[in-house]
């Protein structure tokens, strides 16, 4: 009995843990998702290089009006 | 929509839209709860609502419930007129678009992401864009692509591109593809050198090839059998968080770059042009406010509108005012002003009267017509009935009866054939409309309204009246 009980709480707790069940209920499409893995590489590395570049340019602002100011 | 469950809820699982004693509600179902409560958790529910990107919405009692086993009953505010993207004009999908790639990124920000990208999903008050679907949220899943990434495409990119860089009556493909215009269509309609354009050969051009590719080749996922080696194939690609931000922020710049510039057709100078001389405008406009204020109307429908300024003035007296016009330049315009002043109470559409919006999609019940969403309060038909009746050879008593169905009261303004803007639409066709006269409109309108009140408008030769629907509820 304890056995079962230790089972079904275990049972509960992996339900808790486990990802939530995708609810993606409209059609993905094959070439869509694939076009999109094979791109979103390149994005996101474009994405990142144009934020580190606002920073750097933020950061360089900051200072000259640190210096002029 | 008198009661009961929404024509157009029923696709997405996780729950549907009802409404009881003339209450929206929004049945949630067990199998969205995590969804829900990680919405909530995150912030995400919170940042979207304090930002006015999401409707909000309280929980109501289980009990309402009209099917068994709901996890939730909310109770979201309602916008005050529904209006579909076939209806809107340029800047309104372009401002649609931009709402959807905001809310996904502050998702993403807070480990969720959407799970549709339906323009459908948003809705206007006035000039201001929201969300209206509660539901669209799903966890994050690290690696998962973005499911919704062709729909958003379809529902808003190809239809943006093709009215800013073909013609902007393309936009009347969104009434035919209500999944959104197929991208494959799309790319054959764009001129060849969008391929020069990274966004436009990346999310439309090459999309439409990948798709077609796969399509005939692979197979799609959803033909292939569950489980299957296609499925599996495809379930198993994984796109990275900074993948997924990247391609968001690709897509809100490519968004962001186009545009359409209003003027060219034919009633965009009308504010300038209508005919009228000072003091004929003013005594309209005075005769107009009088008889707003004798009516207090809610709802006001303003057919012809215009640039709308009509509607400001049906919206000075308090009422939710829905701009309406057959002419784009026009509405854009009109889009354009009321964003810039935050208007809130006044929805410009564009609409073609002589062929309004019916009711769309499966079983004619998913969208409804124009009329189904009414009856307004109050619809002014100001400098109307001649383009109807001459321009569109339809006779005053079909123009009366349709304008009974959509309004409990009417201002009307009768144009004489003698007036210059009647005598343009004449003059270059044989004047076949011989029962185009006051005694021929009275009799037409005398049919469905009571005649409230009948006011010449100066010495301009035209007539406002103030109609009460017979029989009106």
């Amino acid at each position: 009995m304890t056995i079962l009980i230790r089972f079904l709480i275990a049972l509960c707790v992996v339900g808790i843990m486990a990802p939530a069940p995708a609810l993606a209920y409209i059609d993905p499409v094959a070439g869509s998702v694939m076009l999109q893995v094979l791109i979103a590489g390149a994005l996101g590395a474009l994405f990142a290089f144009k934020q580190a570049g606002a920073a750097v340019k933020m950061t360089i602002s900051r200072i000259w009006r640190r210096l002029t100011g | 929509m008198n009661g009961g469950r929404i024509g157009s809820s029923f696709r997405d699982p996780s729950g549907f839209l009802f409404t009881s004693g003339g209450t929206l509600y929004r049945q949630v179902q067990p199998v969205y709860a995590r969804h829900y409560e990680h919405l909530w958790a995150s912030g995400l529910y919170d940042a979207l609502v304090a930002q006015s990107l999401l409707v909000p919405h309280d929980e109501a009692g289980l009990d309402l419930a009209p099917q068994p086993g709901a996890f939730k009953v909310l109770r979201p505010e309602r916008v005050p007129m529904v209006s579909l993207p076939y209806e809107w004009c340029f800047g309104q999908l372009r401002a649609a678009a931009l709402l959807t790639l905001r809310i996904q990124q502050l998702a993403i920000e807070h480990g969720m992401v959407l799970k549709d990208a339906s323009a459908f999903n948003v809705q206007f008050r006035g000039a201001a864009p929201v969300f209206v679907d509660t539901l669209s949220f799903e966890r994050l899943e690290e690696g998962k692509p973005w499911v919704a990434y062709r729909q958003f495409c379809q529902h808003f990119l190809a239809p943006l591109a093709l009215q800013s860089l073909v013609d902007i009556r393309l936009r009347d493909l969104s009434r035919i593809y209500l999944d959104g215009v197929p991208l494959e269509l799309a790319s054959r309609l764009l001129p060849r050198r969008t391929w020069l354009q990274p966004w436009a050969s990346l999310h439309i051009h090459l999309h439409a090839r990948s798709i077609a590719r796969f399509a005939s080749t692979a197979g799609d996922a959803a033909s292939a059998p569950a489980g299957s080696g296609d499925t599996a194939a495809i379930s198993s690609k994984r796109v990275s968080r900074t993948g997924l931000t990247g391609l968001v922020a690709h897509l809100l710049s490519a968004v962001t770059r186009l545009h359409w510039a209003p003027g060219g057709t034919e009633w965009a100078d009308y504010e300038v042009s209508h005919g009228y001389d000072s003091p004929g405008h003013a005594a309209k406009h005075e005769i107009v406010g009088r008889y707003l204020h004798q009516k207090r109307p809610r709802l006001v429908f303003d057919l012809g509108a215009n640039t709308g300024e009509y509607s400001r003035l049906a919206r000075s007296t308090g009422a939710t005012v829905v701009a309406i016009d057959g002419d784009p330049s026009a509405v854009e315009r009109a889009y354009r002003r009321f964003a810039t002043d935050n208007e809130t109470g006044i929805l410009p559409l564009w609409i073609d009267l002589a062929n309004p919006s019916p009711a769309q999609g499966w079983a004619h019940g998913e969208w409804p017509s124009l009329e189904a969403r009414g009856p307004a309060d109050l619809v002014m038909a100001l400098a109307l009935v001649h383009h109807l009746a001459i321009g569109n050879n339809l006779p005053l008593t079909r123009v009366a009866e349709f304008l009974s169905r959509l309004g409990r009261s009417i201002v009307l303004e009768w144009v004489p054939k003698e007036d210059p803007q009647v005598a343009r639409l004449l003059r270059s066709r044989e004047d076949v409309f011989v029962e185009y006269h006051e005694e021929g409109f009275a009799a037409a309108i005398n049919k469905f309204f009571n005649v409230d009140e009948r006011t010449p408008v100066g010495s301009t030769g035209r007539v406002l009246y103030l109609l009460s629907t017979r029989n009106a509820q």
